[in-house]
């Protein structure tokens, strides 16, 4: 009887961790279903004169001037970025309006500021560049 | 352990640099490559190489030690001016272009641009005093455009502008054919999976690493809040995309735009479209043809497309589009029916 019951657990174990192998599996095509229809997560990188200086996060609503340049002004809305105020003479990048997808660009050339957008999976969304 | 030059199966990564002042845009450069020190090397023969020709290219400014077109516009009606194979090779290709467009482009006609840019300059700066420029300083400026009196000596490599007050204006050719260059060094360097973008103008080379084709979004001209970012996008290799539109360098006269390209033949901006995307094989041809398009009207547009060999798309003030068949061959986002192609 010993054998048998030590037998049987035996067969529970083994299907147990069938079970448990087959959702993980299934867990992690889920997962892996989810992330690729949100393409990764987006943020926008800004550029002054050459060099990284910021990388913003665009989950959360709010207006912003990096700190070297308090004459130039970015608003984060809806998971979009925009210049929103600059005092360069042409107001080209306050024209250029929201950005909201990788690979599109907006530049304030007077101040040498570029604002990109890429996506965090490296895939820029399958698209590699946005002319403009 | 396999020696990296021949590994049959390297892996790649994606790498990108870019630059602010060039040609007056935002320049980036995408490629793949085996470790960032090799992407860096391409990164910087492709800069090293666009700095060169801005340069020479440059009409508003002179260098220490350096002939450029500066120094051609300064000698017009005075004498010829030795310059490198760059400008004899860009100068050669505008007045094919100028014969391919039936001289719509025309890089004579820089006095004609000259007034407008001092015009729209004024404007931006000042814009409660923007004016348009007088129809009889446009219309003498445009005697001094014949691009027969550009005189090329391939043989000395000196050019010479026949008369004094000619000048040239390479806006719709320079940026394409700088880039084609550039990208060029980079490939024989040894770069193969690039794509180089400067503003409105994309030249591609190679694959993205894992996928067949480049996909290069075209920005929807509208930038409200919430309208799509873009209004097609097309799988591309091998090849150059530049659209010309209203997208920036306009300016507003009686809450009316007036944008940067000029028809030759009203020495007005032209307004028929709101954005137009050509695409050829060659950079530097779909930089002109771009432009040309946006000035001729669609069947003439059409017809040079099929003449040039180019691809292209047309976007209306409405939101409508027209293209050419193998243009929505590469297009996917658009749905394309049958009656507006």
């Amino acid at each position: 009887l010993k054998n048998k019951m030590h037998k049987l657990i035996k067969r529970i174990d083994f299907w147990l961790i069938i079970g448990l192998v087959m959702l993980a599996v299934g867990i992690y095509i889920w997962y892996a279903a989810i992330f690729e229809n949100t393409n990764g997560f987006l943020y926008a990188q800004i550029t002054i004169d050459g060099e990284i200086r910021q990388t913003v996060e665009l989950s959360i609503d709010r207006t912003f001037s990096p700190g070297q340049l308090p004459n130039v002004s970015f608003e984060v809305r809806g998971g979009a970025i925009a210049f929103i105020k600059s005092d360069c003479p042409d107001q080209i990048c306050v024209d250029n309006g929201f950005l909201s997808r990788a690979g599109q660009v907006s530049v304030c050339l007077p101040n040498l500021i570029s604002l990109i957008i890429h996506a965090t999976d490296g895939s820029e969304e399958s698209i590699d560049i946005i002319a403009h | 352990m396999q020696d990296q030059s021949t590994d049959p199966n390297p892996t790649y990564e994606r790498f990108q640099a870019q630059w602010l002042g060039l040609f007056d845009t935002l320049i980036i450069f995408i490629g793949y490559a085996e470790s960032e020190e090799e992407f860096s090397r391409y990164a910087d023969i492709v800069f090293d190489r666009l700095e060169t020709l801005h340069r020479y290219y440059d009409i508003y400014n002179a260098y220490e030690n350096v002939n450029n077109l500066y120094t051609i516009n300064a000698n017009a009606g005075i004498e010829p001016v030795q310059v490198g194979d760059e400008i004899i090779s860009l100068l050669l290709r505008s007045k094919e272009a100028y014969n391919l467009t039936y001289g719509i482009t025309n890089i004579a006609m820089g006095p004609v641009l000259r007034i407008w840019h001092e015009y729209r300059a004024q404007g931006l700066a000042n814009p409660q005093n923007a004016a348009l420029p007088p129809m009889d300083s446009l219309l003498l400026a445009g005697d001094f455009a014949g691009i027969s009196g550009i005189v090329i000596d391939t043989e000395k490599s000196t050019v010479f502008l026949a008369e004094s007050g000619m000048s040239i204006d390479v806006g719709s050719i320079a940026k394409g054919y700088a880039a084609q260059q550039a990208i060029q060094a980079a490939i024989e360097a040894g770069a193969a999976n690039v794509l180089l973008s400067a503003g409105g103008h994309i030249v591609t080379r190679g694959i993205p690493y894992g996928r067949d084709l480049w996909n290069v979004g075209i920005q929807n001209p509208d930038r409200t809040h919430g309208a799509p970012a873009v209004i097609d996008s097309i799988l591309m290799t091998n090849a150059t995309v530049s659209i010309s539109g209203g997208y920036l360098r306009y300016y507003e006269v009686d809450g009316q735009f007036f944008g940067h390209i000029i028809d030759p033949a009203t020495l007005l901006p032209a307004y028929r479209y709101q954005m137009v995307a050509a695409y050829h094989p060659v950079s530097w041809m779909a930089d002109i043809v771009s432009t040309a398009l946006f000035i001729l009207p669609i069947e003439e547009g059409k017809e040079l497309a099929a003449k040039t060999g180019s691809q292209a798309l047309w976007m209306d003030f409405d939101g409508n589009f027209v293209a050419t068949q193998g243009y929505i061959e590469k297009s996917t986002i658009i749905n394309w029916d049958e009656e507006n192609h």
